[in-house]
């Protein structure tokens, strides 16, 4: 952990940050230090199973969080933040990872104009990170997207991108246990029972 | 709850019941006056709605939405929790193996406290399934 902050002073931006960027680089580096040395070995063995760099540091921070009742007690919002960096973590691992908008059109072979013109059109599922959109795999299946995505996005669209990825691709009991994508593929009355979902969650007075 | 809207019961195709059903009785509960009654719906929609809603166009109800939704559109159902928190789950938290629930989503949406007035002891189906 202590290796990240001297690589950091040493890139090739380090002479090009702001006094804001300096001071939460500094701050941030001492709290990674705190949690290296708080957690133990077993804990840090596990987090850096993580497939990314965010993954291993939510990890840290939600175990940490939980054993030191101080950093829980003074800043119980940042371990309930770790806590959800991890959940987007296992929810994107769950996507399969994502692809950018140069690889989405070789994939479905049209141009970057046109994959940023079907994101405008919610009928391509992106997250923005950083200045990029990434695009979620398992909106896609071999060359094409999955059937029914645009409604599945236009219905989740006023909760966002995030809560509509998690519905995609978590199993649901009103659908045999199978995932809202994977019952989009086996299509039949499994979509029909998909649309249901969507139209209950958009306007969510009833039981569903 | 349940309001028929001019027509008497479901009709049409819907499956036919299974045999047993034809010897209970329907489970009416007739509510004392002042139970509360919790309801989440959407901030623009009255706290009182039987849904699924009626297209204005066709004069008919929208496609069954919900677990005890009418299949023919024949009624109209009003759910309702006996507590806050049953209301909110039901209708937020449906798929527990879901943990994700935006903060828009959640401003959209109000919850409203009935009472059965003086004026209407109404009769409420207490309905529950598996899930």
């Amino acid at each position: 952990m202590t290796r990240a902050l001297p690589t950091a002073a040493g890139s090739p931006n380090a002479k090009h940050r702001s006094a804001i960027q300096t001071a939460f680089i500094r701050r941030t580096a001492h709290a990674i230090e705190r949690l290296a040395a708080q957690a133990d070995e077993a804990t840090l063995v596990e987090a850096m199973s993580a497939p990314t760099d965010v993954g291993t540091l939510a990890r840290v921070l939600v175990d940490v969080g939980a054993i030191d009742s101080a950093v829980a007690e003074i800043d119980a919002d940042a371990v309930d933040l770790a806590a959800e960096i991890q959940h987007r973590a296992n929810i994107m691992r769950r996507a399969g990872g994502t692809l950018s908008a140069d690889e989405v059109g070789k994939l479905l072979n049209i141009s970057r104009q046109a994959v940023d013109k079907r994101r405008r059109s919610n009928r391509l599922l992106a997250i923005r990170q950083g200045g990029d959109w990434l695009y979620p795999r398992a909106q896609f299946h071999e060359h094409e997207t999955i059937p029914g995505l645009p409604e599945v996005i236009q219905d989740c669209a006023e909760s966002g991108p995030w809560v509509t990825l998690e519905f995609l691709v978590t199993e649901d009991d009103a659908l045999g246990g199978l995932s809202p994508r994977a019952a989009l593929l086996k299509g039949g009355e499994l979509r029909d029972s998909v649309a249901t979902l969507l139209r209950g969650q958009s306007s969510g007075e009833g039981f569903a | 709850m349940s309001s028929t809207g001019g027509a008497s019961g479901p009709s049409g195709i819907a499956a036919p019941p299974p045999p047993w059903l034809a010897s209970r009785s329907l489970p009416i509960l007739v509510i004392p006056l002042g139970t509360p009654l919790f309801r989440v719906h959407q901030t623009g929609h009255g706290p009182i709605f039987f849904g699924p809603p009626i297209n204005p166009l066709t004069g008919t109800r929208q496609p069954p939405t919900n677990r005890f939704d009418s299949l023919t559109g024949a009624f109209g159902v009003l759910y309702a929790g006996a507590q806050f928190e049953g209301a909110f789950a039901e209708t937020l938290l449906r798929n527990p193996r879901r943990r994700l629930v935006s903060q828009r989503y959640v401003a959209q949406r109000a919850v409203s406290e009935l009472a059965a007035d003086s004026g209407a002891k109404q009769p409420v189906i207490p309905i529950h399934s598996s899930h």
